[in-house]
C-alpha cells in the first residue's frame, strides 16, 4: 500500500512537472502562427501608415520610410550631425531588415509541417517569439517619435541645443531599441531558414542570377548586426557619448567607430543599393562563398563576444574608461578590444573583398 | 493520511530538485575564461611578460654572460635559451589573445588544469632564478668572473623554465586546434605553426649546446605568424588557394617540403 502510494506520488508528481511545461511554451510554434503573428505585424504597420510611409532611403526603396516632422528632415536633408543617422543608419538598418524579411518569411510558411526538422522547428519558436516581441515594441517607438516630432515642431529655436540633443538622445534609444529587435526579428528568420534545404540545393544545382541574388541577400541580411550590435545597440542605446571622458581607450573605441560607419558605407555602397547586374555564378564558386560565408560568420561570433564581454557602457559609466581601473574588475578587457580592432580592421574587410569577388562585383 | 501526504510532497520536492539541477547542469554555458585569465595573469604580469621583473632579470643576465662563457656549448646554449625565452613571450601574447574565443571541449577539459600547472611550475623557476642573479649581482658587483661562473647554478632552473613552458604551450596549441571554432583562426596554417614551434622547442630542450640556431630561429618565426599583425597572414590564408596548397605539401612533406622554406621566412602566400 505505501509503495503504491509512492508511485502515485511520483507520477502524479512527472506529470505535474511536465504539465507545467507544456503551459510555459516547451511546445512547437506552428506555422499557421507564424503567418498569423506576421499579419498581425503588417496590420500594426497599417496601424500607423502616417509612420512608416513608403519611398526611398538612401537610394533603396522600402515600405518602412521614416519622417521625422519638417524641422528634423530638414537637419537630415543637411547632413547635420546627430540626425542625419536617423536616416543614413536608422531608417537604412531598419529598411534593410524589413526588406529581408518580408521578402523571405514566405518562403519558410510555406513549408509543410510534417517536413520541418528538430532544428527547423526549434528556430521557428524562436522566430515567432522574435516576431511578437517586435511587433509588441512598434507602438513605443511610434509614440517615441510622435513625442520627438511634437517636441520639434512647438519649441524649435525656443529652446537651447543641449535640451534639443537630449529629445534626440531619447529617441535614438527608442529608435535603435526597434531596429535591434527587428534585426533579431531577421536573424531568426535567417537562422531559420539555414535549417531547409536551400542552401543544398543552391550548392548541387546549377546556379542562376537569382541564385545570386538570394545568396547576396543573405550576406545582406547577415552583415547587419556586426553594424547594429556596435553603433546602435551598444553606444546610441545605452550612453550619451558626448558627455562621457576622454581617454587612451575611449578614443580607441572612437576609431573603431569611425571606421566601423565607413565599412558600412562600403556595405550599403556593395550589397544594398549596387546596381551591378547579378553575375550567374559557376557551381564552384556558390560552394566556395558558401564556405567563405560559414567560415567568416563563425569569427563574428568571437566578435559579438568581445563586444558582449568588454561592456563598454560600464566601461564607460562605472569605470571613465579607465582601463587600468577596468581590468581590476574585467581582466580580459584589453583582450576584448583587441579582437574588435582585428575584427573591424581587417576581417571584416578582407572577407567583403573576397565575397564580392566570388560574386562578380 | 497526513504522513502519507507529507511522504508525497517530499517526494515532490526532492524530484523537482533533481529536475532542476539536471536542467541547469545541461544548459549551463561552460566558458573558457578560467584558462584565459590562468594565461592572462603569466603574460601580463608574471614571467611571460616583457615588463615583468622575472623576464628583465634573465634577459639581461643571459644577455651579459652569452659573451663570457668560456665554452662554445655553453654559449650556445646561453643564446639559446635567451632568444627561446623571448620567443615564447610572443607566442604567450597570442595565445592570451585567443584562448577565451575557444569553445569548452573535451580537449580543453581535460588539459586545462595541466597548462595552469606548468605555467604555475615555470613561474617558480623564473621566480628563483631572479632571485639568485638578484642576489648574487648584489654581492659580486656584477663582475666577470661571477656572471661566468653563476651559470652552472642557474642552467637546470632555465632548463626547467624552458620546459614547463614548452609543456604548456604544447597543450594549448591542443586546446586551440581542438577548440578555436573559427576556420579564420584555425586552419591548416596554424597546423604547420604550432607544428615547427613544437619542432623548434623540442631542440631547444635537446639539443641547445649543440647550435646557437634554434632560440633565433624561432623568434624569428614566431615574429611572423604570432604577433598582432602576423595573425593577418593567419586570417589570409582561408582566401588564398596558393598558400592551401603550399601548406598542404608541408604536412605531407615535412621539413623536406619545396616550399617549408617559404613557410619559415613568411612567402607562404606568395
Amino acid at each position: 500500500m505505501k509503495i503504491k502510494s509512492l508511485l502515485l506520488s511520483f507520477v502524479l508528481g512527472l506529470t505535474g512537472l511536465l504539465a507545467v511545461l507544456g503551459l510555459a511554451g516547451c511546445g512547437d510554434t506552428s506555422l499557421a502562427t507564424i503567418k498569423e503573428n506576421y499579419q498581425k505585424l503588417n496590420e500594426t504597420y497599417a496601424h500607423y501608415a502616417e509612420v512608416f510611409k513608403t519611398g526611398v532611403c538612401e537610394g533603396l526603396n522600402t515600405k518602412y520610410l521614416i519622417s521625422y516632422g519638417s524641422v528634423v528632415d530638414n537637419y537630415v536633408d543637411a547632413n547635420k550631425s546627430g540626425y542625419v543617422e536617423l536616416e543614413s543608419r536608422y531608417n537604412m538598418m531598419l529598411a534593410i531588415s524589413n526588406d529581408y524579411i518580408d521578402n523571405n518569411i514566405a518562403y519558410v510558411t510555406n513549408f509543410e509541417e510534417k517536413e520541418l526538422s528538430g532544428d527547423s522547428k526549434s528556430a521557428i519558436n524562436k522566430l515567432n517569439e522574435n516576431l511578437v516581441e517586435y511587433t509588441n515594441s512598434i507602438s513605443n517607438f511610434v509614440n517615441a517619435r510622435n513625442s520627438f516630432v511634437t517636441y520639434f515642431s512647438e519649441f524649435n529655436g525656443q529652446l537651447n541645443e543641449e535640451a534639443d540633443a537630449a529629445y534626440l538622445r531619447r529617441f535614438k534609444k527608442s529608435y535603435g531599441d526597434l531596429v535591434s529587435k527587428n534585426i533579431n526579428l531577421s536573424m531568426s528568420l535567417a537562422k531559420a531558414i539555414e535549417t531547409t534545404e536551400i542552401f543544398n540545393l543552391l550548392k548541387n544545382t546549377e546556379p542562376t542570377e537569382n541564385d545570386t541574388n538570394i545568396i547576396k541577400e543573405y550576406i545582406r541580411a547577415k552583415m547587419l548586426p556586426i553594424f547594429s550590435e556596435f553603433m546602435v545597440t551598444e553606444i546610441e542605446n545605452n550612453l550619451n557619448w558626448s558627455a562621457t571622458p576622454e581617454t587612451e581607450s575611449k578614443s580607441k573605441i572612437d576609431e573603431l567607430l569611425s571606421s566601423l560607419s565607413t565599412a558600412f558605407d562600403s556595405y550599403k555602397q556593395h550589397f544594398v543599393t549596387s546596381n551591378t547586374n547579378s553575375n550567374k555564378m559557376t557551381t564552384k564558386e556558390v560552394n566556395d562563398l558558401f564556405k567563405m560565408i560559414e567560415e567568416f560568420f563563425v569569427e563574428t561570433d568571437s566578435y559579438y563576444k568581445a563586444l558582449k564581454e568588454l561592456n563598454i557602457s560600464t566601461f564607460a559609466i562605472n569605470f571613465d574608461f579607465d582601463m587600468k581601473k577596468y581590468k581590476e574588475q574585467n581582466q580580459l578587457a584589453e583582450v576584448y578590444l583587441e579582437k574588435l580592432e582585428q575584427f573591424i580592421n581587417f576581417t571584416l574587410n578582407n572577407f567583403t573583398t573576397n565575397a564580392l569577388t566570388l560574386l562578380g562585383e | 493520511m497526513k504522513k502519507k501526504w507529507f511522504i508525497a510532497i517530499l517526494i515532490l520536492a526532492v524530484i523537482a530538485v533533481v529536475l532542476a539541477i539536471v536542467f541547469i547542469n545541461l544548459f549551463r554555458e561552460k566558458d573558457t575564461k578560467q584558462l584565459a585569465q590562468d594565461v592572462h595573469q603569466s603574460v601580463e604580469k608574471g614571467y611571460l611578460s616583457k615588463d615583468s621583473d622575472e623576464f628583465t632579470v634573465i634577459d639581461s643576465y643571459l644577455k651579459d654572460i652569452s659573451s663570457k662563457l668560456t665554452t662554445e656549448a655553453e654559449k650556445s646554449e646561453v643564446r639559446n635559451y635567451l632568444d627561446g625565452y623571448s620567443a615564447y613571450v610572443v607566442v604567450g601574447e597570442f595565445f592570451d589573445r585567443q584562448i577565451v574565443f575557444t569553445q569548452f571541449t573535451e580537449v580543453y577539459k581535460n588539459n586545462r588544469k595541466k597548462v595552469a600547472d606548468n605555467l604555475s611550475h615555470a613561474q617558480d623557476k623564473a621566480d628563483a632564478l631572479k632571485d639568485y642573479i638578484n642576489a648574487n649581482k648584489d654581492l659580486t658587483h656584477g663582475s666577470d668572473y661571477w656572471q661566468a661562473n653563476t651559470w652552472a647554478n642557474c642552467k637546470q632552473d632555465m632548463k626547467d623554465l624552458m620546459n614547463y613552458t614548452i609543456q604548456a604551450f604544447n597543450l594549448l596549441g591542443d586546446i586551440y586546434q581542438a577548440s578555436v571554432p573559427s576556420k579564420l583562426m584555425n586552419n591548416g596554417l596554424t597546423d604547420v605553426i604550432f607544428d615547427e614551434i613544437e619542432r623548434n622547442s623540442k631542440q631547444i630542450l635537446e639539443n641547445a649546446s649543440e647550435s646557437d640556431l634554434y632560440g633565433s630561429k624561432l623568434f624569428s618565426f614566431v615574429n611572423i605568424y604570432l604577433t598582432k599583425s602576423g595573425e593577418q597572414v593567419i586570417l589570409n590564408y582561408q582566401y588564398s588557394t596558393v598558400a592551401k596548397s603550399k601548406v598542404e605539401d608541408i604536412k605531407k612533406n615535412g621539413t623536406e617540403s619545396s616550399y617549408y622554406s617559404d613557410l619559415l621566412t613568411g612567402r607562404i602566400a606568395g
